[in-house]
């Protein structure tokens, strides 16, 4: 099945079953790899996207309800790496091994245009990835950072 | 290692954890100071979630079965490192080890209940 999407900005078609997850869609046939398989059952986030500006786990969305609609995936977050949580993110030097990172991001940046100013709570709330390095405390201190309630 | 948390009920909520880590000289303090971080939250999954085996075969083989710490249960961190002579160590394995014995005895400061054994679960406790 032949189905477009738009993807970093830039049109694309992909023929595909419809059932396949937006995640292989974005590794195998866009050769997009800076989104990650982490889980597959959506309970990690290391495959966190944006639809339409939304943070969603790709890994279980299937490519067919894209159809149509706006990705981001972490190669679009900014075009040369100076989003300003990716600053922040190098000024804490917040990855380790670097696996979960592409994933955290997306979702902070999904809480960055939600809530510009975000809360301790709303940082609680919404950044639910999971880390196995354990670098939680400076993603907060960088989306903080990075939204400037430092 | 001192833990200091919130016991509401059966809900555990560390606030902050402070350390203070004798590495022989420190190298390269960020990396140290992360090893360490990561250190305590990878010492809070040894409180969190247990693993079990049938026939070798390990039970929990997902993040959606063996549930890992959160953001919002990471604690404030406090972390020092001594001024030391000694030989060189490493940090890797240093602070997860001293986590769990560290909880267990914020919660007997807090309730009076020794707990022997990890993880909270065997004792109807979980973290938020």
């Amino acid at each position: 099945m032949m189905i477009k999407l738009k993807v970093n900005g830039t049109p694309r078609s992909v023929d595909v079953p419809p059932d396949v997850p937006l995640l292989w869609v974005l590794r195998e046939e866009l050769q997009l790899t800076g989104t990650k398989f982490g889980c597959g059952v959506a309970a990690c986030g290391a495959c966190t996207v944006h639809l339409d500006g939304d943070a969603v786990r790709s890994c279980v969305y299937p490519v067919s309800a894209a159809a149509g609609r706006s990705v981001t995936t972490i190669e679009g977050l900014s075009r040369d790496g100076t989003h300003a949580l990716q600053r922040a993110w190098i000024a804490q030097q917040v990855p380790q091994c670097g696996y979960c990172q592409s994933g955290m991001l997306m979702s902070a940046a999904a809480l960055l245009k939600a809530h510009p100013r975000p809360t301790d709570q709303q940082i609680d709330e919404a950044m639910t990835n999971v880390c196995r390095c354990g670098t939680y405390p400076r993603v907060k201190a960088a989306i903080k950072q990075a939204a400037g309630v430092a | 290692m001192v833990v200091e948390l919130e016991l509401r009920d059966t809900a555990v909520h560390l606030t902050r954890v402070s350390t203070v880590v004798d590495c022989g000289p420190v190298l390269d303090p960020g990396i140290a100071r992360a090893g360490i971080e990561s250190g305590i939250v990878f010492g809070m999954a040894y409180c969190k979630a247990e693993l079990s085996f049938d026939h070798g075969i390990v039970q929990q083989d997902n993040l959606s079965t063996h549930v890992m710490p959160y953001l919002a249960e990471t604690p404030e961190m406090a972390i020092e490192f001594m001024r030391s002579e000694r030989a060189l160590g490493g940090v890797g394995e240093v602070s997860p080890v001293t986590v769990p014995p560290a909880i267990a005895n914020a919660i007997f400061a807090a309730s009076g209940r020794r707990l022997r054994s990890m993880p909270l679960a065997r004792h109807g406790l979980h973290f938020v």
